[in-house]
This record gives structure tokens, sequence and C-alpha cells, in this order.
């Protein structure tokens, strides 16, 4: 008989263990009605309060019964078959006539079962313990109402049989199960690469369109201000994978005009990036004989940062029509087609990145690229925007000179003593001036914003009334 | 009036009567004229010297048309953007949920920031728009919300207050 006992114990201490339940529960001491709410907590005439709570520090409470109703919904919650919905409750302020009604609703019966029913005859607390044998996604509601007075109800620890399953994120809907094909963590629907694995989002830099890099090629003399010695437009897609790391990128260069008799070339570099992380560069057009050194990865050797040489001589791709000077700059001069240059480079190759670690689309920062023109095919003769750093390869000889006032001890660079700059980076496509006429007397606005710090007029190259003189733009 | 005006005033006046009174000797019209005469110039000298002139408004900070004159300040960094710090906090939450976070334009033509992250996570990130902007759109699944870049640093909630 003793044994029987014992082996019936042990048998219901493991059935017990064996249908152990999640259990959804809540006691609303963690924040304020908007937090629930972000939670999906439905709170209707109600409110989370820490006026005379039920338990804890808060509660919900509704306003007060005169004729109104006080609902409070759950979140969907995914029911287990069995166990209990416990709560407590009780009217504050107790007098008049109330009552309180739960229901439980599915998406096929949105306005509920009625699962209790009570009319309140005091203000005591009450704990309830409802026995729930549904399975699937469900919420509960509470109904609290009542007339005259100023009674309002509560509600507190609420324990629902079950785990949390709706998705705030999504309308509060139940959690779905969204397909992912290829399985890396990202839904199809948000997925710009459902089928493979090793990519997800597309990320384009500028937002849309093109931006405009504009430079001067005397440096370290003063220009015209004309900003179209070289005219480069591009725009860079980046891919990254689920863990927002950069799969590949896509740099297009569109080679616009060239104002200057000179021969020059252009590339970029990316700061913060090892260049052993990047695996391969392709689409650059470089000739042997212009004595640049890459490495197998196609990036320029001697770098301490990932460095692009995109062209070595603007006008090997873009022309000059009838043999003259300067492309694309000149009103009455035969306009010439531009040429687009397109740069792959490969961070990553079925998952694994470069032998310098993967580099995140945020170390990447691809606004702050740092592009640069090869002044008269001189590779130590690097032209950058302002205040940005010359690469390994800049020959510092030219720096201080002319009406150059670099300084590489207070981070200063590219700039005149006066504070001008040899290039600009303009977000959109940028109209250039016409040949030798300055960018202030072709946009009205220019000084404005140089003058005002950028406080004024930031948009001073947009095709705005009153921003530009168009007789003098190309 | 002033009494020196009303004086002229009142010459001229008189002169009009006189000149148009044919009954008057001529040397009376002689020392009408002579006194109109004198009235016109000190209207004159009244109005040009007893009122303050209207001079034209100097721009304190005037757009030189070289733009090798321009006054540039040490702190302007040149740049047509603008780079801002988005801080998101993350709410404590019963299920692992993670969602694409988009910076958009108002419109949402520009994406300026895309992140899959996950709901209950604390994160800082940064966007890069152009200077111009004044808000942007921050979406979160269905979850959306218009916050205000005129700072350099945004935050953002999933509460809604």
């Amino acid at each position: 008989m003793k044994y029987l006992l014992t082996t019936i114990s042990s048998f219901i201490l493991l059935l017990s263990a064996t249908t152990a339940f999640s259990q959804y529960e809540v006691d609303f001491n963690d924040g304020s009605t908007s937090y629930y709410e972000a939670l999906c907590w439905d709170i209707d005439e109600a409110s989370v309060s820490t006026s005379q709570p039920i338990e804890g520090n808060r509660s919900i409470r509704t306003s007060k019964l005169d004729d109104d109703i006080g609902i409070i919904i759950s979140p969907w919650v995914s029911l287990s078959g069995s166990g209990n919905l416990t709560f407590k409750h009780r009217i504050y302020n107790y007098n008049g006539s109330r009552n309180l009604k739960v229901y439980i609703i599915s998406e096929a019966n949105p306005s509920g079962e009625l699962l209790f029913d009570y009319d309140y005859s005091n203000g005591t607390t009450k704990t309830e313990s409802i026995a729930i044998t549904q399975s699937g996604v469900y919420k509960f509601k509470w109904r609290f109402s009542g007339s005259g007075g100023n009674s309002r109800g509560q509600l507190d620890l609420v324990s629902i049989p079950g785990t949390y399953a709706s998705d705030p994120s999504n309308d509060c809907d139940p959690i779905a199960a969204n397909p992912d094909t290829d399985g890396d963590g990202v839904p199809d629907t948000e997925d710009d690469y459902p089928t493979d694995q090793y990519r997800a989002y597309n990320n384009f830099y500028p937002a849309s369109g093109q931006s405009t890099l504009a430079f001067e090629d005397l440096w370290p003399s003063a220009g015209d201000y004309d900003l179209n010695d070289v005219v480069v437009g591009y725009s860079f897609k980046i891919v990254t994978n689920a863990s927002d790391n950069v799969v590949d990128m896509i740099g297009t260069f569109v080679l616009r005009a060239s104002g200057a008799g000179l021969h020059n070339g252009f590339g970029f570099q990316l700061p913060n990036v090892d260049p052993t992380s990047v695996i391969s560069t392709t689409g650059y057009q470089i000739l042997p004989s212009s004595g640049y050194t890459l490495g197998s990865n196609g990036l320029e050797t001697g770098q301490t940062f990932a460095t692009i040489i995109v062209f070595d001589d603007f006008f090997r791709f873009v022309v000059p029509a009838g043999g003259g000077t300067g492309v694309n700059t000149t009103a009455g001069q035969t306009p010439v087609p531009y040429d687009t240059i397109t740069v792959t480079m490969a961070f990553m190759n079925n998952g694994t990145p470069g032998a310098g670690g993967a580099v995140s689309i945020t170390t990447l920062n691809i606004s702050e690229f740092n592009p640069f023109i090869i002044a008269r095919m001189e590779r130590g003769r690097e032209i950058h925007l302002p205040d940005y750093e010359p690469t390994n390869k800049a020959d510092p000889q030219y720096f201080g000179i002319e009406d150059d006032d670099s300084n590489p001890s207070i981070d200063k660079y590219y700039k005149t003593a006066g504070n001008l700059p040899w290039a600009l980076n303009i977000y959109e496509e940028f109209d250039y001036p016409l040949e030798e006429v300055s960018v202030t007397s072709a946009y009205l606005k220019f000084g404005d914003w140089v003058q005002s710090n950028g406080a004024q007029f930031p948009n001073w190259y947009q095709n705005n009334p009153g921003y530009r003189n168009a007789s003098k733009i190309y | 009036m002033v009494p020196s005006t009303y004086w002229a005033f009142e010459q001229a006046v008189l002169f009009s009567y006189i000149c148009f009174n044919n009954q008057i000797s001529k040397i009376m019209k002689k020392k009408a004229i002579a006194a109109v005469t004198i009235a016109i110039f000190s209207l004159f000298l009244i109005f040009t010297s007893g009122c303050k002139k209207n001079l034209p408004i100097t721009d304190p900070n005037p757009v030189p048309e070289n733009p090798l004159e321009l006054t540039v300040s040490n702190s302007f960094d040149w740049k047509t953007t603008r780079e801002i710090g988005l801080e998101v906090t993350g709410i404590t939450i019963p299920a692992n949920i993670k969602n694409t976070l988009q910076v958009k334009s108002t419109d949402e033509v520009k994406v300026f920031l895309k992140n899959q992250i996950f709901m209950n996570q604390d994160y800082s990130l940064k966007f890069t728009i152009p200077a111009y902007e004044t808000e942007v759109l921050i979406t979160y699944g269905s979850i959306r919300q218009t916050l205000d870049v005129t700072t350099d640093v945004i935050y953002f909630s999933y509460l809604s207050e």
C-alpha cells in the first residue's frame, strides 16, 4: 500500500512537470498607461494609476462610472488549453450600482464570449480564478459599468494561462509567422533579397538621385571659383546583411564636366575601413601606364584606409569636342555626353568577411567618404574637400604654399587663409556655373549661406525663385 | 504747421491774390513776386534741413561679388548635409519583437537609414540628411513618428507620449 501511494505521488509530480504551462502575468507596476498601451493593452476610459492601488504601486483604474464604462483589453495571448485566468478587482469609492463583465475574444469572434459577470455590493477587493479551456490566440476584455456617484473600477495582478502573442510593431496584431525563405532572420516582406541568406537590405546614399562633387584644380593656387574644373556626380548602393554588415558597395560616378585644360584623376578613401576588409574591387578605369600601384583586391597599396582610384584621366572618358580644352563648361561649345564609371567592392563572400573583419554600415559611414582629384595626374597632388585629410600618398610639399593654408596640427586642410575651399560636395545634382563665372555670381544665395555659417539658405543650390542667375549656369 | 512754414504759405496765398487781381499796381506785383520767391526758398531750406534724411539701411554683412572676398568663419564646414544622432529607447516586452526601423523624408521618397532592430534594446544610430531638412518620419513596422531634426540628436520612443 505504501509502495502504491509513493508510485501514485511520483506519477502526479511527473504529470505536473510535463504539463507545466506558461503564464502571462502583469502587475501594472512597470510603467505608465502609455507603456502598457505600447505593449498592446487597450485601456479605454481608464488609466494605470498610482491612486489607491489594489497591490504594489499601480493598478488600472477606470474613469468615474457615472453612466460611463471603463474597458480594459489585454494583448493577444496564445492560450495553452488549460489553466486559470486570475485577477484582482474592486470598486473604488463604492456607491450606486456597479458591474464587471469579463469576455474572451478571438479574431473569429471579436465581440467576445462572456466568461464572468459580477454585480458589486461593496468596495472590498475580490480575487477571481476562471478556468480556461480554449487553446489558440485570444484576448480578454474587462468591462466595468455603472451609474451615479463617483465610483471607479480597479483591476490588478492579471495572470493569463498562455504566452504573450501580440506584435506591437504590426498594429498589435497577433505575432505572425512571417515567411523567411532564406532563413536569415529578415522576413521576406522586409528582405530586399528574400532568397539570398547573405544579403538583406539595399541602402542608398544619397537617399535618392545623385550628389555632386565640384573641384577647383589649381591648388595650391586659388582658382576662379567657377567650381567646374572637375564635376562628378555620384551615388552609392550599399548592400547589407541581416546583421547590418556591408556585403557589397556599388559606387556610380558620372563624369559631367571639366573646365580645365589639366588632366585630372579621381579617387576616394573610406575612412575607418581597413583595406584588408575589402575582398575585391572591380570597374575602376586605370591604365597600367598611369603609375598607380594596386593590391590584389583592387585597392591602392600603401594606404592606411581603403583607397580606390576610380579613373586616371577625366579626358580619357569625356573627350573635348573639336580638340579644344575643357568640356561641358563653355556656352556655345558642343556638349559632350557624360560617361559613367561603376565601381563594385565586395566586403563579404558567402557570409565570410575579408581578412580585416566585417564592416558594419555604421562603421562605413558612407556620407563621410573622402573623395579627391589627383591634379595633373601627379599622384602626390591630391585635392580634397575642406578639412578632409589627405591620403598617405599626398605630397606634403604642397601644404602651406601659395594660397593653401593647410595646417595638419589643427586639422585644417585644403583651405585658404580666408577659409575658402577647393572643392564642394553638394547633396543633390548641381548645375555648375559657366566657365570663369564665379559661384557667387551664378548662385545668388551662396554668399549668404557662407557668411551666415550655413544658417541661411542651406538649399542655396536648388532652383528656387531668386536663387540663381540662370544666364550664368551651364 | 511751424510758424516759418505758415508765413511762407501766407505769402503764396497773397501772391496768388495779387497776380490775379488786375487792380493791383505793377510795383505791388513785383514786391509780391519777390516775397513769394523768398517764401519758396524758405520752404526749400525748411524741408532740406529740418527733416532727418532717410538714409538707405546698410547691410552689416554685405555679400561680395568676388568669392575671394567672402568672410568665412573658421568653424564653417562647407557641408550641404547634417549628421543626426538617433537614440532609440527599447521597452521591456515579453516577446522577441524585431522589425525594420527606417528614417525617411516626410514625403517618404528618401530613406536616410534602414536597420533591423529589436524592440527591447536601446540603440544609438546616425544618419545624414540634407541640411535644409527640418523633420523626418521614423517608422518601425506600423509605428510612425514625425520628429523635428533642428537639433543634432533626436530621440525615438515606442511610447506614444
